[in-house]
């Protein structure tokens, strides 16, 4: 078998993502699902990388021409679920400081009629 | 029956206190006026100028967006004993004297909600102002399936009624929308009133302009896809 750089940078690079997971999850900055899913998903790539192989024939199987398809193919897909998950996030905070902000407000106001 | 009049206002210090002067202190058929000016973190005099004017402040301690502000407007009116809700521009667009045939419907009983149409009346309008507004006309239309033929009006009239069953959840301009879906969501009765507006490079420039524009058609869809 015939190694390129590429397949010896791309695990190389997974392993390294994978252990700051870990270490992130190890000081509590992290939840268990987020280290499941970066170990998944990194683990994915390296695995990929290493045996490209592989992946040519679970694209065949799905019924995309080539492997490297059905990775960028499984890469945009995940990145979309990422952003509107992100999305989704995003709007629920600004909802909360918005609740927030409007709970401030309107109980100084209360405040005020009560002292008048 | 008592009116509270809301005024959303981010550093507004410029017109507010014109605005405030022209409100009516009180009107036929009307036992008391009250208006409340809400802040929403503005960092100017807007807050200051509106306490002078002897009105009700309530003040966002950060900016949150016209519909945030609306909503607490709203939200604080309900804590008195409003009967009827106005909600009014606070960069001078709108004119006070609009105000009795806008809460008429309400008054009568015929309606809940009542929305000041600038297109109703034949008036000076820029043309990209027709036509973005006609674009959320559209796209109100589709979320909600109410035509109305200014959809993205600041001058809305409310019952009690409706403003305790109306929750914006947006905090920017889609606030607009978000009513009118609303208003079909919860089977409230409306209907269209003509009003007058003033355009000039103040309100204009305070406005929607393209960019947000964008970002609240963005928005709308969006939460759409996530319900």
């Amino acid at each position: 078998m015939n190694f390129t750089l590429y397949q010896l940078i791309v695990p190389l690079l997974a392993l390294v993502m994978i252990a700051k997971a870990i270490s992130r999850f190890r000081r509590g900055q992290q939840t268990w699902r987020e280290l499941i899913t970066w170990i998944f998903v990194w683990g994915a790539i390296g695995f990929f990388a290493l045996f490209p192989k592989i992946s040519d024939k679970l694209a065949n199987f799905i019924g995309i021409k080539s492997g490297a398809n059905a990775i960028i193919t499984a890469a945009l897909v995940i990145l979309f679920y990422i952003v509107f998950k992100l999305l989704v996030t995003s709007e629920n905070l600004e909802s909360k400081i918005t609740r927030l902000n409007r709970k401030i407000a309107l109980d100084k106001l209360k405040e005020e009629k009560t002292n008048r | 029956m008592h009116l509270t009049i809301i005024i959303p206002a981010y550093n507004e210090e410029k017109t507010i206190g014109e605005v405030l002067r022209n409100l009516p202190r009180s009107l036929r058929s009307i036992d008391a006026v009250q208006t409340i000016v809400v802040s929403d973190g503005s960092q100017d005099r807007t807050a200051e100028i509106a306490e002078h004017a002897g009105v009700t402040v309530v003040s966002h301690p950060i900016n949150m967006g016209a519909g945030a502000a609306t909503q607490t407007g709203l939200r604080a009116a309900l804590l008195s004993d409003a009967d009827i809700m106005v909600t009014f521009d606070a960069d001078g667009q709108h004119h006070a004297e609009d105000i009795p045939a806008l809460i008429r419907p309400i008054q009568e009983g015929h309606v809940d909600v009542v929305s000041g149409s600038r297109f109703l009346k034949r008036q000076k309008i820029p043309l990209t102002r027709r036509f973005f507004n006609l674009i959320g006309n559209i796209i109100t239309w589709m979320l909600s399936g109410i035509w109305l033929t200014d959809s993205q009006t600041g001058m809305r009239a409310f019952s009690r009624k409706a403003a305790e069953q109306i929750e914006i959840h947006v905090n920017g301009y889609e606030f607009c929308s978000e009513i009118v879906r609303q208003i079909a969501y919860r089977g409230l009765s409306y209907t269209e009133v003509p009003v007058q507006v003033t355009y000039n490079e103040y309100t204009k420039r305070k406005g929607q302009n393209f960019a947000t524009g964008l970002q609240t058609i963005t928005k709308l869809v969006i939460r759409t896809l996530m319900r």
